[in-house]
Formats: structure tokens, C-alpha cells, sequence
């Protein structure tokens, strides 16, 4: 390719890069806040509160099942847990995955009498969720297979980057935000690259594995022969029991099969709760071993007779490849973590997406100097309105989830429309606005959003910080605080882009490049030029 | 417990730096000399080790290695942009950081 | 031009159909259950892609680039028949 194996490896780096990078920035910032999923879900619920035991969550679901889809093929139950504090439950009249009619319910029935609580209808944190893996574009396939191929992307710019970095160890806490330019940005592209490596190596190849199945099927076509639904059933341990006998029975009490369940799995959190033909003597209850409480996520499950509670038959063998795979697909969606874990992940994902974030700034600012060609400019409005552009659209959800009128129906479609309204928005500025503006702008508008989100929370909930830190709701405090402490990062980072962005302060030392974009991370400059010159010495 | 990680790990992470060139120009007045860098080097990697150790008593196996990565990634990039920074700024920041963590540590319980 | 474009093609195509050609054979070869192996090859055959995609722009020339990937696609094609 070129002359040597780095410089081979350094232009597929480069342009691997550069087209995964846009949709991997989306990926990973999304994905990041991903972690917080249930925490932003309860956030965007206020009416919610919290409380009620499993017990009586249990027979809440039992009930409103029973009202609402007596003859149902199959109820799903998912009940509240340290994150979570609604109860979701679900039903179809056909079998697969598709034809779920999903709810989400306070975990304690209002006392008698009482008009139930209305829990306004929202996308949740299930926004971000699914947006980070298939963005959200229709067919959803395609949206996955174009996620899966910038994964590839990225464990190539992963690899070529670890080849092509010449000082990976005599360089490794280097920050030369001094010497400005394509030099700082190079320098916080590798610390960022390789300080966070095990993470972003972990995160990318984890994220194929939990798409394996659809992406890489072939296997199965030798060994099923073409029969994907034999090879789940055996690898993932898939009980469905048979049709109904249309011989009407009650079903038994489901805190029993829990209780059994605990027990068979030493004390294992309990996952989700699959009821087949519950009005019917050949009633199944599988219960799903949960994945809160150890990395791998196994498909361990018991089913039960419906009718008698009776156990039938368990599912635990885990041979070495499927407790591998366990392994990879759990350490993705970290629903293991503990809190301070969980914050150590949130970190590391931060890290992954300001690592793709100065990757592409710093391709557009090493081709500032020439004359800038349509290529450019258009990499340019890309980085702005992805960069800049996804935080406010990020804030806008949240704040949509606050001004939207609850009782609105369909409010949830109004959600969606104003995060990728917001989003188109910010592209349309960062093409049509000159250099400073179009990060100075977006940048400005999510500090202001981000500040005043607390303020909003509080003029419009009752689940505001005053009341959210005195209860102990620390999740929902948590998204409240973290949403404050980006507003003054968000405003430094506008702050810089119009102070090295505008045209008059382009005067640079000799030596340095980069008078086109932002030197966010230049505020040091001239203290620590002065040091630097001291430590030439 | 986390915290005493996070301490071994920003100790080994400093310790290592030393017997780096450029980094240890901007931490020491003189540079070590080529001797002690294998001993600076064998001592940093040891309060790596440890720290792993601490991680994986308070965490248990996997999760231990787990929380490790992500300790390390903050005691190494926490370390960077210390580096980044004016000296004395530097010195100033450390002492602010440092004397409350050393006062948590030692603190019973 | 023409070699960026023939890589690309090697690399993209030809490195998924060796991923996916790796992933087959491990799902007959490794003496493991069938459900086991199945899922070893799928989980190992994205190392193969991101390989193969690397060694498609490292060769010296694209026709190099194009054989390297030609040539164990072959080998591990033979699992199709050799079942």
C-alpha cells in the first residue's frame, strides 16, 4: 500500500476512522449514557415513585394481567429492583418475540377508591438504548448491520492505531495541550486511545459478539442445517411449551415459583417472568435468571407447571464456549456493575467517545492549512453537527420529556421528534454558520440546557432535586447532578471555541497549526509554554 | 477500599512515570539516573499489582479485574492532564488532592 | 485508485466471507458439541474479518492482498463439502 507497514497501517487508521467516526461518536456517546438506561427511565417518569415490596408488585402484575389479557398466549412480567422502580408488564396472543403490547405500571396498586396514577407515556433512556445499537432508522436490520460494520471499523482503527503509535510507552502520559494545534489534539487522541485500551478493545468486540447471531449465522447453517431456531433452542436453552388444551383452569400463585427459583440459584436475582396459556390447564411458567448480580448473563431458567406450581424441568448446564460468550455479552451491558463500577464504566465510555470526537477534529485540523475543499467542509459540518450537535439533541429529549404535556396522547412520538428535530436542527446550523459559530453555538445551547434542566425539573415535577436527594432517590438525583456538572464543561467548551476560533486571535507562536478549529483543549497555552520552554532547558 | 486501589494505582502510575524520560523531566528536578529506571520501573508495576489485588479482595475475581481497568484508567489519565499542567499549578492541585485522599485512607473504616 | 478500490473490496467482502467461511469451519472441525462450536466459530470470526481487513491494505500489492484472502477462503471453504 504505501512504503512502509506503519504508514500502510497509518492511512487505513486514518480513513477507517474517518467514515466509522461519525456514527461511532453517536454510538459510543449514546451508548455511554446507556448505563444509566433504567436511572434516565425513572427520571423521565416522575409520576413514579418509589417503594412496595416484590410481593405486592407481584400481585399487582398477577391482577392487571388477569384483567386486562385473561386468554393471552403468553404475559410477561418484569418487576421492580434496586434500579428500577416500575413494574413492566407485557402480552401476546401469538408466539415470537413481535406482538407485545408492553406497559409500565407504579409497583403498587392506588388504595381503593383512589383514581390510579398516570404515568405519562415516554421513551425513557430506552431512546439512547436503542439508539446505539441500531440507530433507529428503519429497517431496523440495516441500522444494525451499519452500526456492526463501523464496530469493524472500529476494532481496525483500534489495531491500526496500537501499530501506527510510534511511543505508546515513552509517550504515555503525554499532553502537550501547549504546543496547540494538530499536536494537542494528536496528543489527547492517543492518551484518550491508550489509557481507556482494555475498555475500547472490550467494548468493540463485545459489542459484535451480541450481535453474532445475526451477523454471522453460517455456522449454523452447516451444523442445523439452516435450522436458527434449533440452535437457539439447544444453545440458549429455549422451553416453549405446547399449544393450549382449551380445558379452562386457574393459575397458581407465581411468589412460590419465585421463591423455588431463588432457591435453585443459591439466592440469584430473579430476571423475567414468561406465563403460557395462563387461563389454561397446560398453563407454563418460566422464570429467567436475572443478570444483576455476576458479569456473565447465562440463560439460566426453571420452568413450572402453571397449574400445580409443580417444577418441571431446569436449564443451568453452561458449557465452556457458552459461559465465553456469557462472559463478553455481559461485560457490554454491564448490568452486573455496582454503582462505583458502574461510574467506572460510565468513564471509560466518555473516554471512547472523546477518543473519536478529537480523532476526527483532528483530521479536519491537520488539512486546515490548505485550501479547503468540498471534502473538508463537509467533514467539518459533520463534526459540528455531530460533536456539538448530538449533546443538545440529547438535552432537548429530556427537556421535551418535562414541556410536553403528561396527559398528551402519543407524547412519546413528540419525544422522538424532538431529539432528531433538534438534531437536524444542529446540522442545518453547523453547515450553514461560519467557524466559530458552529461550535460556539450548539456548545452554548447545551450549557444552557443542561443548567437550567434542574431548574425546569424542579418548576414542573415534584421530583426535583430537593426532593429526589432528602428521599434518597439517589438515581434520579444522579441524572439531575450529572446533567448540572456537563453545563459548565459544555460552556468551556463553547467558551474556547469562539475565543480560538475568531478570525482576529489566529495569531499563533511560530510553529504551530490549527488556526481553523478549536483548540478546546488550548486554555493552558501561555503558562504552559513558558514551562515548556523551561523543561527544553 | 476502592480508595486504597485508586491510591496504589496513582502511586504506581508516578513511580512508573519516573522512569520515563520526558515524564521524568516534568516531575523531578534531576532526572534518575539509568540504574534506578529498572527499579522504578519493577517498583511501579508492583504497586500496579497490588492495587489488582486490592481490587479483586473488595470486588471478588472477575468483577476485581474488572474495577482494576477502569482504576487504572482513572489513576492514568488523572496523572496526564496533572502532567498537562503548569508546574506549580501542579503542586498546588496534588497537595489539594492528596492530603484529603491520605486522610481518608488512613482514617479507620 | 484502482488498487484502494480492489483492497477495499478484499478487505470488506472478501474479510467478511472469510470470517463467515472461518466461522463455518469451526462449526465442523472443533471437537466440541455442535451448539459449542458453533458459537466458538461465530465468536472467533470477527478477529478473521478484522485481520483479514488489515492484511488486505499491509500487502505489498492489491494482487497480493486479493490472494492472501483468496487463498484461506479455499482451504476453509472445504468444510461446505467436506461435512
Amino acid at each position: 500500500m504505501k512504503a512502509s507497514f506503519r504508514a500502510s497501517m497509518a492511512w487505513l487508521h486514518t480513513w477507517c476512522g474517518l467514515f466509522a467516526g461519525w456514527i461511532l461518536f453517536a454510538v459510543f456517546l449514546t451508548g455511554t449514557v446507556s448505563y444509566y438506561r433504567q436511572e434516565i427511565s425513572a427520571w423521565m417518569r416522575p409520576e413514579l415513585h418509589a417503594g412496595g415490596t416484590r410481593t405486592k408488585a407481584l400481585r399487582r402484575a398477577e391482577t392487571e394481567l388477569a384483567r386486562r389479557a385473561p386468554h393471552a398466549r403468553t404475559w410477561l412480567i418484569e418487576l421492580p429492583d434496586a434500579r428500577t422502580p416500575s413494574l413492566r408488564i407485557g402480552w401476546s396472543d401469538r408466539d415470537g418475540p413481535g406482538g407485545f403490547t408492553l406497559q409500565t405500571l407504579a409497583p403498587v396498586a392506588p388504595a381503593g377508591g383512589e383514581a390510579p396514577i398516570a404515568i405519562r407515556r415516554t421513551v425513557g433512556g430506552d431512546l439512547f438504548y436503542y439508539f446505539h445499537f441500531d440507530l433507529l432508522v428503519l429497517p431496523f436490520r440495516l441500522g444494525r448491520w451499519l452500526v456492526s460494520l463501523c464496530a469493524v471499523g472500529m476494532l481496525v482503527a483500534i489495531l491500526t492505531g496500537v501499530i501506527t503509535h510510534r511511543r505508546i510507552f515513552a509517550d504515555f502520559f503525554t499532553l502537550r495541550f501547549a504546543k496547540g494545534g494538530a499536536r494537542a489534539w494528536l496528543d489527547a487522541h492517543n492518551a484518550l486511545g491508550v489509557l481507556a485500551l482494555p475498555y475500547h478493545l472490550m467494548i468493540t468486540y463485545t459489542g459484535l459478539v451480541t450481535f453474532a447471531l445475526m451477523l454471522m449465522p453460517w455456522g449454523i447453517d452447516l451444523t442445523y442445517g439452516g435450522n436458527r431456531a434449533a440452535f437457539q433452542a439447544e444453545m440458549f436453552g429455549q422451553m416453549l411449551p405446547g399449544p393450549r388444551a382449551d380445558r379452562p383452569h386457574a393459575l397458581a400463585p407465581l411468589a412460590p415459583m419465585l421463591d423455588a427459583a431463588e432457591r435453585h440459584w443459591g439466592g440469584g436475582a430473579i430476571g423475567r417472568i414468561a406465563v403460557f396459556n395462563p387461563d389454561d390447564a397446560t398453563a407454563r411458567v418460566l422464570v429467567t435468571r436475572g443478570d444483576t448480580d455476576r458479569i456473565p448473563i447465562t440463560r439460566q431458567s426453571l420452568l413450572f407447571d402453571g397449574t400445580t406450581g409443580a417444577e418441571l424441568a431446569a436449564r443451568d448446564e453452561a458449557g465452556p464456549v457458552e459461559a465465553t460468550w456469557a462472559t463478553l455479552y455481559g461485560l457490554h451491558l454491564a448490568r452486573f456493575a455496582a454503582p462505583l463500577l458502574r461510574g467506572l464504566f460510565f468513564l471509560s465510555g466518555l473516554v471512547g467517545t472523546a477518543m473519536v470526537a478529537t480523532g476526527l477534529i483532528l483530521w479536519t485540523t491537520k488539512r486546515a492549512g490548505r485550501a479547503p475543499g468540498r471534502g473538508w467542509r463537509i467533514a467539518a459540518a459533520l463534526n459540528a453537527g455531530t460533536i456539538a450537535g448530538l449533546p443538545v439533541a440529547m438535552l432537548a429529549l429530556l427537556w421535551a420529556n418535562r414541556l410536553i404535556p403528561a396527559a398528551l396522547p402519543a407524547r412519546e412520538v413528540w419525544e422522538f421528534r424532538s431529539f432528531f428535530g433538534t438534531w437536524l436542527l444542529a446540522f442545518a446550523a453547523a453547515t450553514l454558520l461560519g467557524r466559530p459559530l458552529r461550535w460556539g453555538v450548539p456548545f452554548g445551547v447545551a450549557a444552557v440546557l443542561a443548567a437550567g434542566l434542574p431548574v425546569l425539573n424542579a418548576l414542573t415535577t415534584g421530583a426535583h432535586l430537593g426532593a429526589t436527594l432528602r428521599s434518597g432517590a439517589w438515581g434520579v438525583a444522579g441524572v439531575d447532578l450529572t446533567i448540572l456538572a456537563s453545563a459548565p464543561v459544555f460552556a468551556c467548551l463553547a467558551w474556547m471555541a469562539m475565543r480560538h476560533g475568531a478570525p482576529s486571535r489566529t495569531v499563533r507562536p511560530p510553529g504551530t497549526e490549527g488556526g481553523r478549529v478549536l483548540p478546546v483543549l488550548a486554555g493552558t497555552r501561555r503558562s504552559a509554554a513558558t514551562e515548556e520552554r523551561a523543561e527544553v532547558r | 477500599m476502592t480508595l486504597l486501589a485508586f491510591g496504589l494505582a496513582e502511586a504506581g502510575f508516578v513511580v512508573l512515570a519516573l522512569a520515563m524520560d520526558r515524564h521524568a523531566r516534568q516531575l523531578a528536578v534531576r532526572r534518575p539516573p539509568t540504574w534506578a529506571r529498572a527499579k522504578l520501573r519493577a517498583a511501579g508495576l508492583l504497586l500496579l499489582l497490588l492495587a489488582l489485588r486490592t481490587c479483586m479482595s473488595g470486588w471478588g475475581g472477575a468483577e476485581g479485574v474488572v474495577a482494576w481497568c477502569g482504576v487504572l484508567t482513572l489513576a492514568a489519565l488523572l496523572l496526564a492532564l496533572a502532567l498537562a499542567l503548569p508546574r506549580r499549578v501542579r503542586t498546588a492541585t496534588a497537595l489539594l488532592v492528596l492530603l484529603p485522599l491520605l486522610g481518608a485512607l488512613l482514617h479507620p473504616g | 485508485m484502482a488498487g484502494v478500490a480492489l483492497r477495499t473490496v478484499g478487505a470488506v467482502g472478501g474479510g467478511y466471507a472469510l470470517a463467515a467461511s472461518a466461522a463455518g469451519a469451526a462449526a465442523v472441525w472443533l471437537p466440541l458439541p455442535r451448539a459449542e462450536a458453533t458459537l466458538a466459530g461465530m465468536l472467533a470470526s470477527f478477529a478473521v474479518f478484522a485481520a483479514a481487513i488489515l492484511w488486505c491494505f499491509a500487502a505489498r500489492s492489491a494482487t497480493r492482498a486479493l490472494a492472501g484472502v483468496a487463498l484461506p477462503l479455499a482451504l476453509l471453504l472445504t468444510a461446505w463439502w467436506g461435512r
